[in-house]
């Protein structure tokens, strides 16, 4: 066989072009960590270099996804008034101003109408089965949809009854038959009773006009349209991958076995330790060590032996994962400028796996300690060898002439790959039909076009197509949420009065800016008016690597992409040395023991015995569990506190001759650095003076049971762990005389009776958790209470918002029961939704409390607290907009892709999950690792673009924008939707295709309510914002306001 | 006979539980097919109070049969007098049978409860739960049949439920196609029993175990051969026997807790209950039992090793799973049916706990590890000491199942699937003799279907 010329023989070039396609291939495939440590990411973070609509649009043709929800979706969400006609005209308006100025194709009928009636069309028939299906079930061609216009109906009653009555009159039945059914003769008679359900006649077709003219009306529009559109007019088709054209050229799809096989090889490779027996000679990496098990003896399933006669073999066994793929694509045939789309095929053969290689690659980090390198290079050889070994054999078996090597195979699929396939447009004759419908083009209307005319119109909705329809519903959906909140904080803005002399408060909190803590922080201003709220990434600004009294390794508590430079450890204080030994031999002596036995239950010979002793033993607690997990973890609790000592602990804050960890770590930190640290804090927060006695500092997490996706559920900005150590941290350097008369020096004046105190939040049970209490002074014990009792009522209002989400908690409307129905819920084994997580965020709001306070946001908000008037070079904004901007993105983005593919971007449905080498989710027995999030995370989610909202001016944000690339990309990417408030004025500016226009919020009355439960019990569904005046010192506007409500 | 409590009570309980869950199926079924989809809140309502009642009735049937120590017969034959045909339905229950009944139910129960919680909305939650009241049915049947014929029918519905149930998620392939690979070996295995209850029946006029194994020993060593031997691999499909065994861990491809129901807790012990009921039949062919204890102990032994090299939790604990039902068959082998009841309820419970809380698999192994400051440790994975190159070899067919699939696949399903292309071409070929030239070419159905078999079996 003649060898190609361009083919590539050189194995230098060949061997770049490999690396070239790995490099980019790697970044195409799902980039998810093991699941123990999931961070939200932005789904397609490799295309977001590309303005939003562009991207969504690769990433769907990259992962064969959507790109939005559905079009009947939103729909039906334009029927339900989700969206409404403005915003959709607006949207529409905006697409149109996008695009090159087009003619107008008809005389008569704009085609902005055009558009606008295809945008509530039903459109949905793109296979000739569900065009005749629509026919058929919905007699569409036999009469008039319900919810026309009323000039377009009576145009279309006039089209029909002008095309038949003159045929009537002539007396030409068969020119009625076709007119009415497209045919003529005993066919066209036919089809007349099929549609109409009355015999053919002259008669008969009178009657009809007069009865039922919208029958008439509708049959000889569609009639029209359907002569007139070419059946089979070919629509370009994208041609077929290699895998499928090699699957046709064979016979059986040699890809597809290769794929299981590599599924688990790559689980045994990338194993964490779940299985008992783990894969051996890991060390000598992927390749060898994979592939090498099919070498070792016979293979199991007869096609893997052809392994032996692999063309690579001798490159396989030494595992060198470059000469083996190099080899095998030479052998394939494969030209330079196929490498890269084969490669990238060859990683989307199963997606998870591939982008876990490449994750692990790229972030050694987070791989555990063990042998072995993961390298996605030597991915791509198993799955290129496997491939070939399958095809080889299935080659051998087919015994077509004139395919006998794969590269026979490659070179006839190119052939084919050079003429996509093409297939007629049957969507395309129910498009036309339907928008005629909608702007009333009547059936002679039509009938009259010139073919220049009749073309015209066609290509003009030709170029409308699903993306573009699908983006300006999107649009449209947003601007909804946009408007309504805009207007609510612009009329709140207004209620609340931002130039009164600040009292000092009675209470502060700082929390994480959590969409999560927005209900806790409105709930404790609504019990307290004299009680403020903070709103920071929880971190606190503390990056730090730490490790827990119980915790053997230190873990990462600070944004992800940050490598602590400071180790803090928990140690127990003086004194109580003795019960930190006892509680830790304790501890790893239950851990042996139930290690051994997980063990021991699964192997055959202890089996038996440790069953029948077992057994029994775990059900009387597993039964406990199921039935009522809330009281069975607090007698678990009780047990713990009676067998296992609590030692009193400290955190090691200053720098101290520890050992850490990581050799390239310090322990703690110097005074200078805490100086430095605790600066930031309050001017972030723009606290700098004037504050409360006591000062509460919340990181949070959850808790939750047999959950493989637990880490998703805790603070993004600890690396998805529990913020617990940072605040507790930042509470203990706070308090420090020595540090705050340093601060003072930095313009940071703390009273000396303020006292600060470390706090966690348990987002799942509203348990909250208060450290160091042992150390708060005796002056404080009063505030203590006080502060105490104000957040047991706090976190039980914060249960009852959240139980107003949950279906199966809709009797409840006590604060009392909602809280134990929280607690519940974090212990339930069975509970697939402990809480709902970030579904429904959709807004971040980056500036002081006073905008927003007293506004219920439905914890749909990101509350990010920042004084723009203390702030003249930007710098804090900055410093928050770099931080906040990508963690706040990458949440949503993930929401909103996990919720509108489940499938493809999401991990579907959690029930049949099965855990997989300890790093992530399959479904089922076997397959491909499961990435993004469970549908039962997302359900209630709504998928709209982050709203940032940013208290500053246009000019501010466009000069952080130019130093702050990543703040650019997302904000000139479309990516986040953003507006800024003026912060003297109060005036809009909304950024909008590359620039900020001025902007009107629409003046609203605010709904008014006391309380927030009084705004939320008995809802299941999202709520517009609404004033709850409970917590608030009224102002005569205010009072105003309540009096016309 | 005897009983603590008033016969009528005995038998309206023996009779009420299986009946009153197939009644309830069949209610609910209608219900829903008839007036409109059952809300959550209802079936999951509906569902606990049956289970439960039916376990209470159990423990007291239980209790009864401990005190007298004898079993209870309530011969339907009585109720429905026509009795000479294959079907005579007559129920029975001893402690045995009134332990696992106990024993099934509360799971039952518990885990109705569980996917109570773990199902709320999902778009099949009425059909699980109807499965599983059917599944409930035929477990209480299979237990309390005093017959192989009343047994089978329990059987039956058992197979056909935990099929329904493995492909769950219907819309997506790898379920189907593991369903339909249980639903195949389960029809293969319920042939061989069918036939054996044909003989059995034609050999001895009844099908009452009791009955049965006293008229074995009456028979010809090669006819209770041959009987010994379709009972051995009646069993052997449920309780997923070596070499039929890799079924079960593929079969973890529904919600969670029917895996934990059918595959660690209930259905995979329905075939050594079988063979406890068959075992006079089987111990009268010689040396049949050896042949039960040796699948028992190969598949105890490849199971286990297999499970080792598992990297995913739920067919981890799948291979666990079959590895102590090797046990328990080397156990009835061996006579120690006490042991082997023991054994059932133990694992029974423990399985079905472990595969509940595998998703929770991370979190425990975190725990351990943050407490020993080590990842459990794999010092010696098998119990001897072997060269390092043995070991590799054993591990690596360990990996590839023994060869287990590749057995079946080469030894059954290539000779069945050419078996029936060439009876295909054998019809077609009649065919056009008899209908000429319009006799239909190669039919698509015939091949997909040979498609279908092979992808199953690959």
């Amino acid at each position: 066989m003649n060898k190609e010329p361009s083919e590539a023989r050189n194995a230098h070039t060949l061997e770049h072009a490999i690396k070239e396609a790995l490099e980019h291939g790697g970044h195409l495939v799902p980039d998810q960590g093991p699941i123990s440590v999931f961070v939200h990411h932005n789904t397609l973070h490799a295309f977001q270099h590309l303005p939003f609509h562009q991207a969504v649009q690769a990433g769907a043709d990259t992962f064969g996804a959507a790109a939005y929800m559905p079009e009947a979706r939103f729909r039906s969400l334009f029927h339900a008034g989700r969206i409404t006609a403005a915003e959709l005209n607006e949207a529409l308006d905006a697409w149109i101003a996008r695009q090159e100025p087009a003619t107008q194709p008809l005389p008569n009928t704009p085609l902005r109408d055009l558009w606008w009636a295809w945008l509530a069309a039903p459109v949905e028939a793109d296979t000739p089965g569900g065009l005749a299906w629509r026919l058929a079930e919905e007699g569409l061609a036999s009469s008039l949809p319900q919810d026309l216009p009323a000039p377009a109906r009576e145009a279309l009653l006039r089209g029909g009854q002008a095309l038949l009555a003159p045929l009537l009159e002539k007396g030409d039945l068969d020119g009625v038959l076709r007119a009415l059914t497209g045919a003529a003769g005993r066919p066209g008679e036919e089809a007349f009773w099929t549609r109409f359900g009355v015999v053919a006649s002259l008669d008969a077709a009178r009657s009809l006009l007069s009865r039922r003219p919208d029958a008439v009306a509708a049959a000889t529009l569609w009639e029209v349209v359907r002569r007139r559109t070419p059946r089979d007019e070919p629509a370009a088709v994208r041609s077929d991958a290699t895998r499928a054209r090699m699957a046709r050229l064979v016979g059986e799809d040699a890809w597809r076995r290769a794929g299981q096989l590599l599924a688990q090889l790559s689980g045994v490779y990338l194993d964490e330790g779940l299985a008992y027996w783990p894969l051996q000679g890991r060390e000598k990496g992927f390749v060898a060590s994979g592939l090498g098990l099919l070498l070792d003896g016979a293979a199991p399933e007869p096609w893997m032996g052809a392994l032996h006669a692999s063309p690579a073999l001798a490159a396989i066994q030494s595992g060198d994962a470059d000469a083996t793929l190099r080899l095998l694509l030479q052998e394939w045939g494969v030209r330079l400028n196929e490498v890269e789309p084969l490669i990238l095929e060859l990683l989307h053969l199963l997606p998870g796996w591939a982008g876990m290689f490449s994750r692990l690659e790229r972030h050694a980090d987070e791989r555990a300690h063990l042998p072995g390198p993961v390298r996605l290079a030597d991915y791509a050889a198993v799955a290129l060898a496997l491939i070939d070994t399958s095809l080889r054999w299935s080659l051998a078996r087919a015994e077509i002439p004139e395919l006998k090597r794969p590269r026979d195979v490659v070179a006839a699929a190119r052939q084919r790959g050079g003429a996509p396939r093409r297939q007629g447009d049957h969507g395309r004759p129910l498009r036309l039909f339907l928008t005629a419908l909608y702007v009333g083009l009547g059936a002679d209307t039509l009938d009259a076009f010139d073919d220049a005319t009749w073309s015209a119109w066609s290509d003009a909705l030709d170029r409308f197509d699903a993306p573009a329809r699908q983006s300006i519903w999107q649009e449209a959906y947003e601007l909804r949420y946009e408007g309504q909140i805009l207007s609510a904080i612009d009329a709140n803005r207004r209620l609340n009065d931002l130039a009164s002399p600040r009292q000092r408060p009675r209470l502060q909190a700082a929390f994480c800016i959590d969409d999560r803590e927005e209900s806790l922080r409105r709930a404790l201003e609504e019990l307290d008016p004299a009680m403020e709220t903070f709103g920071i990434a929880g971190f606190f600004g503390l990056a730090i690597a730490y490790k827990g009294l119980d915790q053997a390794q230190a873990v990462t508590l600070c944004p992800v992409g940050v490598d602590p430079p400071h180790e803090i450890h928990e140690v127990p204080v003086e004194g109580h040395e003795h019960l930190h030994g006892a509680r830790a031999s304790r501890r790893r002596l239950w851990a042996r023991l139930s290690g051994a036995l997980a063990a021991a239950s699964r192997s055959a010979i202890l089996g038996g015995p440790l069953a029948v002793g077992l057994g029994p033993a775990t059900a009387g607690p597993f039964t406990a569990r199921v039935v009522a997990p809330g009281a069975t973890d607090r007698i678990g609790r009780w047990l713990q506190s009676r067998f296992l000592p609590a030692p009193q602990t400290r955190l090691t804050v200053d720098r101290e001759a520890r050992t850490p960890q990581r050799a390239d770590r310090v322990v703690g930190y110097t005074f200078q650095e805490q100086v430095d640290r605790a600066a930031i804090f309050f001017e972030n927060i723009g606290a700098r003076s004037g504050h409360a006695r006591l000062f509460l500092i919340v990181g949070h997490g959850s808790t939750t049971q047999n959950n493989p996706h637990r880490s998703a559920y805790d603070c993004g900005a600890c690396s998805g762990k529990h913020g617990d150590a940072n605040a507790r941290l930042m509470a203990l350097i706070a308090n420090k005389p020595e540090i705050r008369a340093a601060l003072r020096e930095r313009g940071v004046d703390i009273a000396d009776d303020t006292w600060f105190i470390g706090c966690i939040h348990d987002t799942t049970s509203d348990d909250v958790r208060w450290f160091d209490l042992d150390r708060v002074p005796d002056t404080h014990r009063e505030d203590l209470q006080a502060a105490q009792r104000l957040v047991e009522r706090a976190r039980a209002l914060d249960a009852l918002e959240r139980c107003r989400r949950f279906v199966s908690a809709q009797g409840i409307r006590t604060p009392e029961r909602a809280l134990r129905h929280a607690e519940d819920r974090a212990q339930h084994v069975a509970e697939p939704r402990p809480e709902c997580g970030h579904a429904t965020n959709a807004l971040c709001i980056v500036g002081r409390r006073a905008l927003t306070r007293g506004l219920y946001l439905d914890r749909r908000a990101f509350l990010v607290s920042y004084d723009p008037l203390n702030d003249p070079d930007e710098r804090i904004l900055e410093r928050l907009l770099a931080a906040v901007g990508p963690v706040g993105a990458g949440i949503n983005l993930e929401y909103y892709f996990s919720y509108i593919d489940n499938e493809r971007y999401g991990c579907g449905t959690k029930l049949p999950h099965n855990v997989m080498g300890m790093i992530g989710v399959v479904n089922g027995a076997e397959g491909d690792l499961r990435t993004g999030l469970p549908w039962q995370m997302v359900e209630i989610h709504e998928p709209v673009r982050l709203l940032v909202i940013v208290e500053g001016t246009p000019e501010r944000l466009l000069s952080i924008a130019g130093r702050q690339p990543v703040v650019r990309e997302l904000v000139v990417n479309g990516w986040i939707r953003l507006a800024v408030i003026d912060p003297e004025s109060g005036a809009w500016h909304v950024f909008r295709d590359g620039a900020f226009h001025p902007s009107t919020p629409e003046e609203v009355q605010l709904p008014v309510a006391a309380t927030s439960p009084a705004w939320f019990l008995g809802h299941l569904e999202h709520l517009p914002p609404a004033r709850i005046t409970a917590g608030l010192e009224l102002t005569q506007e205010a009072a105003h306001g309540v009096a016309a409500a | 006979m005897a009983s603590l409590l008033p016969d009528v009570l005995v038998n309206a309980l023996l009779l009420a539980i299986p009946g009153g869950l197939i009644f309830g199926f069949l209610a609910l079924a209608g219900w829903s097919f008839l007036i409109g989809p059952l809300s959550e809140r209802a079936l999951a309502r509906h569902t606990q109070l049956a289970f439960i009642a039916s376990a209470l009735a159990s423990l007291t049937l239980l209790v009864d049969r401990l005190v007298i120590g004898q079993p209870w017969i309530l011969d339907l034959n009585v109720v429905f007098p026509a009795g000479h045909g294959l079907l005579v339905p007559s129920l029975r229950v001893d402690v045995p049978a009134a332990l696992l009944l106990t024993l099934f139910t509360t799971l039952l129960g518990l885990v109705g409860r569980f996917s109570a919680t773990y199902l709320h909305r999902e778009p099949g939650f009425e059909r699980f739960f109807l499965l599983l009241w059917l599944f409930a049915g035929g477990v209480a049947i299979t237990v309390t049949s005093a017959g192989a014929d009343f047994l089978f029918i329990g059987w039956e519905l058992v197979g056909l439920t935990s099929a329904l149930l493995i492909g769950f998620f219907r819309d997506r392939e790898q379920p189907v196609r593991a369903g339909l690979r249980a639903w195949i070996i389960y029809r293969a295995c319920d042939a061989a029993l069918l036939t054996a209850l044909l003989i059995m029946h034609h050999l001895a006029g009844s099908l009452e175990w009791q009955r049965l194994g006293v008229e074995a020993a009456s028979w010809s060593t090669p006819m209770t051969w041959t009987i010994a031997a379709l009972l051995i691999l009646g069993g052997m499909g449920k309780s997923a026997q070596a070499p039929l065994t890799s079924w079960l861990p593929s079969a973890m491809e529904g919600p969670t807790p029917s895996s934990a129901l059918f595959y660690g807790a209930i259905s995979v012990h329905l075939g050594a209950w079988l063979l406890l009921k068959a075992r006079p039949v089987i111990a009268a062919a010689p040396g049949a039992l050896i042949l039960v204890g040796a699948i028992g102990a190969s598949t105890a032994l490849a199971s286990a090793l297999i499970g080792r090299t598992r990297p995913d939790i739920k067919t981890a604990l799948g291979w666990a799973t079959s590895a102590q039902l090797g046990i328990i068959w080397v156990e009835i082998a061996l006579g120690l049916e006490t042991v082997a009841l023991l054994h059932i309820v133990g694992h029974a419970l423990l399985r079905a706990f472990q595969i509940l809380r595998s998703p929770a698999i991370i979190q425990d192994v975190q725990r351990i590890h943050a407490a020993t400051g080590a990842r459990p440790s794999r010092q010696r994975p098998l119990l001897l000491p072997l060269p390092a190159s043995l070991e590799r070899r054993i591990y690596a067919l360990a990996l590839h199942r023994f060869y287990m699939d590749a057995a079946l696949q080469r030894l059954i399903v290539a000779p069945f699937l050419a078996l029936s292309s060439s009876l295909d071409a054998l019809d077609r070929r009649a065919a056009k003799l008899a209908c000429g030239d319009e006799a239909p070419e190669e039919t698509d159905a015939v091949e997909e279907t040979a498609d279908a078999q092979t992808r199953i079996a690959s």
